[in-house]
């Protein structure tokens, strides 16, 4: 397996969408860990696009759950998850972390509900 | 630790259930399935990701991120025991919990868990630590939100604990993340104890290696030493031998024999001194040091596969940090590599266990517009640390009393060999730090000369 991951960002008004395109596993959670953790200390809110992941492995979901909390405690910004992939939807259900994460079929929709907020 | 009666049907097949309808039906069949499924692939991934991982640091994270979302909490720390009861355990590795919480709570609980742990490695949930903690550890875990502890144990040895939160939704796991959750941490007790048995030897043996090339040294130290008296004891016994030349010309039948003795003995003792005098074939490291182009890089991993296992042996972690271009610079490659030994030591000595040391090289102009430097900067990081409250490894009040005090003077002086130098730095936020600075031009110049 390709265990390249890469990143994207794009600039929404007081939003950066993520982009992540590949595999989120143990080597390369802690690479998404410091993207997210860069994001949430510009102040801003965060999507993250998921549509690319063809893979995400215990600790992937660890780390998204990790960028959850933080913003979680952070009260400031919030983070949404949009257009996960079968692979992270699979897994979501599975442990039942659609009540815990908020997710949003595309980033259009994720940015409008993190506007109106 | 028992699971909940109300909750042993797994919290989240009943999760499940509430969006899909009965778990006996179909669906609740095929989800149970990849539940189990996705449980076993999950302890397969941990094993593989497990066994690639050669920090304790590092490890750690992984197992955390791996068990967060394995059983679906976002909280959880790790720590790790000390085996010495003078040593505080480190916190290795914390999400969701504030660093200083966290090591308030590994303070506060490490010895009720140890010797809870030390009956039976199953895992305890927080409330169910009868009378074992006191109310102001008891405080302590509720604010850090942790409502599980779990050993991980290798060979009968207890090893490092993890402290979860609550899983999503709920306030307890059900049995299949218990199961899953005893079966991690096996893995990672193996894991972590050959981690540690690793450092400890990799540690065993640089000190050995490093032992054997002092020795050596030393002896060509002292083969220079005898080298050197052989050289200045020649000329007086030449004169000796003269002087009996001369006796044995004048002397009479009965002096003769006795002359002819000494001066037996005067040639026995140049050829001794004959012996004495041959060079040693090392001296090459007495020679000055010689500005050879360096490969840097290769210096600083050698350097970093040497001492990574030096922090984990003190419970601290070694951070390379080091960009991608590096100059060319000319130095000693041997001596360079002794010193930044030697600022490392002096780190280590003074870093507290669960700290890091940073490496870190920049390209640096000692004032703007001067001549460029390679700062290679050694440090320690007290994250989550006020300012104020920051103590570094270097007490920058003391300035170079201190280095002297150290044995650092020394380490100057050969820095000042090939225009380089030493200089001691604060690091804002992150405590105190020694920085050796050699200078790229200097280097060529003294090349090209």
């Amino acid at each position: 397996m390709n265990k390249e991951v890469k990143f994207s960002r794009v600039e929404r008004p007081g939003t950066i969408v993520l982009r992540v395109y590949g595999p989120l596993d143990a080597s390369t959670s802690p690479r998404f860990l410091d993207e997210c953790g860069d994001i949430q200390s510009l102040g801003k809110n965060l999507v993250i696009n998921l549509a690319e992941v063809p893979f995400i492995a215990s600790s992937g979901i660890g780390a998204i759950m990790a960028v959850a909390d933080a913003y979680h405690e952070g009260q400031l910004n919030s983070v949404r998850l949009a257009a996960v992939s079968p692979a992270v939807s699979m897994v979501v259900d599975l442990l039942s972390l659609h009540e815990f994460l908020e997710i949003d079929d595309n980033e259009d929709d994720a940015c409008s509900k993190l506007k109106a907020a | 630790m028992n699971p909940d009666p109300s909750n042993t049907g797994e919290h989240l097949e009943a999760s499940h259930q509430a969006v899909n309808g009965d778990a006996d039906a179909p669906a609740g069949r095929i989800w149970r399935r990849n539940r189990r499924d996705h449980a076993l692939a999950s302890l397969v991934e941990l094993n593989t990701d497990l066994a690639n991982s050669t920090d304790i640091f590092d490890t750690a994270r992984l197992l955390l991120l791996a068990l967060m979302g394995q059983l679906g909490t976002s909280k959880g720390m790790v720590w790790m025991h000390s085996e010495s009861e003078a040593s505080l355990p480190v916190l290795l590795a914390a999400h969701g919990i504030s660093k200083p919480l966290a090591r308030a709570v590994v303070a506060a609980s490490s010895v009720s868990l140890w010797r809870l742990f030390s009956e039976s490695s199953a895992p305890v949930g927080a409330w169910d630590i009868d009378g074992g903690i006191g109310y102001a550890t008891s405080t302590l875990i509720q604010e850090a939100g942790l409502v599980l502890f779990a050993p991980a144990r290798a060979a009968k040895r207890f090893v490092i604990v993890c402290g979860l939160g609550p899983p999503f939704g709920q306030h307890r796991y059900g049995r299949v993340e218990m199961s899953v959750l005893e079966a991690s941490m096996a893995v990672a007790g193996v894991s972590f104890a050959n981690l540690d048995g690793h450092a400890w030897q990799a540690e065993s043996i640089r000190r050995l290696r490093s032992e054997n090339e002092e020795f050596r040294r030393r002896e060509e130290l002292n083969a220079r030493g005898m080298s050197e008296l052989a050289n200045a004891a020649r000329t007086p016994i030449s004169v000796l031998r003269g002087c009996l030349e001369q006796i044995l010309e004048r002397a009479g039948q009965s002096e003769r024999a006795a002359v002819e003795v000494a001066r037996a003995s005067t040639r026995k003792i140049e050829s001794l001194l004959d012996w004495l005098s041959v060079p040693p074939d090392v001296d090459r490291l007495m020679k000055d040091a010689h500005l050879d182009g360096a490969e840097l890089r290769q210096v600083l991993d050698d350097f970093y596969r040497d001492r990574a296992a030096s922090a984990a042996c003190a419970r601290c972690e070694l951070v390379l940090n080091v960009p991608e271009a590096l100059p060319d610079i000319h130095c000693d490659a041997p001596r360079f590599s002794k010193m930044l030994h030697r600022l490392f030591d002096e780190a280590l000595r003074y870093t507290r266990a669960g700290n890091s040391i940073s490496v870190r090289v920049s390209v640096e102009e000692s004032d703007p517009g001067t001549e460029l430097h390679v700062a290679f900067t050694v440090g320690d990081r007290v994250p989550q640390v006020e300012d104020e409250h920051a103590h570094g490894s270097f007490d920058l009040d003391t300035g170079w009393g201190r280095v002297r005090r150290a044995g650092l003077e020394h380490l100057s002086g050969l820095a000042n060999e090939f225009g380089a130098r030493i200089e001691i730095r604060g690091l804002i936020g992150d405590g105190g730090a020694l920085c050796l600075m050699v200078p790229v031009e200097i280097g060529r110049r003294k090349k090209a000369a």
